[in-house]
């Protein structure tokens, strides 16, 4: 393995739900963009810079997550390869994907159940599930690129 | 013998009082609001990566997010703000800018 390589291996089945899932939300990914007061009464061009600046890095993250769900090397071996360059790509798409499933379907879940993981899988719709399944997955994946980036690291949310 | 004509000195002095203006800017904050969604771990990594703080102020900021809904996180001039507020919202983050 090279030094600066991160492997993770992936059930084909959840890759298969992953990759559908992933799909799905970047078809319908239009975050609510910040920009801050001033510039929105003061330069609306500059306004405009920023929130398409944002939407063209957010494009560009989950580009990354979706050529890394794509790649032969997952369909044939269930590992995918990060590189540490685009492991900060990756761990960004996995938060941006995460808060759109939490808008779309997990809205009604109450906040400190998501947050521990407490969620009663049973109860929510086969479409929920998978959604929800998706949130955890990229949950563990950006954990784990994280934690090899950067060892240092407390496990602050177990 | 010549007298030392007296020194007009009251006109003068007000002519040479120069009101002098600073006009102090308040610094901007850099607040970034908690959501449900981002782990704590993570938010941690992204202030040491975006604000370059170590691990236990990154960390102390966090918990500050996490158990009090947010914090302010910077502190200083305008364009150094909008500049952390833009790659703060690039990572995922509930950031704002307040003055």
């Amino acid at each position: 393995m090279e030094e600066n390589t991160i492997r993770v291996e992936l059930n084909p089945f959840v890759t298969d739900v992953l990759r559908s899932q992933v799909h799905m939300m970047l078809d319908d990914l239009s975050p609510i963009i910040y920009v801050p007061e001033h510039i929105l009464q003061e330069d609306l061009d500059m306004a405009a810079v920023w929130q398409r600046g944002l939407r063209e890095s957010l494009q560009e993250d989950c580009q990354a997550l979706l050529t890394m769900l794509e790649d032969d090397g997952i369909h044939d071996s269930g590992v995918a390869t990060f590189s540490i360059e685009n492991a900060n790509q990756i761990m960004r798409s996995c938060s941006a994907i995460r808060i759109k499933i939490e808008e779309t379907y997990l809205a009604s879940i109450d906040n400190e159940e998501l947050e521990q993981g407490d969620v009663d899988f049973d109860t929510l719709s086969e479409e929920a599930q998978k959604a929800y399944l998706t949130y955890s997955v990229l949950a563990n994946l950006q954990t784990v690129l994280l934690f090899a980036i950067n060892p240092r690291l407390e496990h602050l949310d177990d | 013998m010549s007298t030392i004509p007296p020194f007009p000195s009251s006109d003068i002095e007000e002519d040479l009082e120069l009101e002098i203006e600073v006009e102090i800017e308040e610094p901007w904050k850099v607040v970034v609001l908690n959501d449900p969604v981002n782990t704590m771990a993570y938010v941690t990594h992204v202030f040491q990566v975006v604000l370059g703080y170590d691990y236990q102020k990154s960390k102390k900021l966090m918990k500050e997010v996490h158990e009090q809904g947010q914090s302010i996180v910077w502190t200083g001039d305008r364009e150094q703000a909008e500049h952390y507020v833009y790659v703060l919202q690039q990572w995922q983050l509930n950031a704002i800018l307040c003055d």
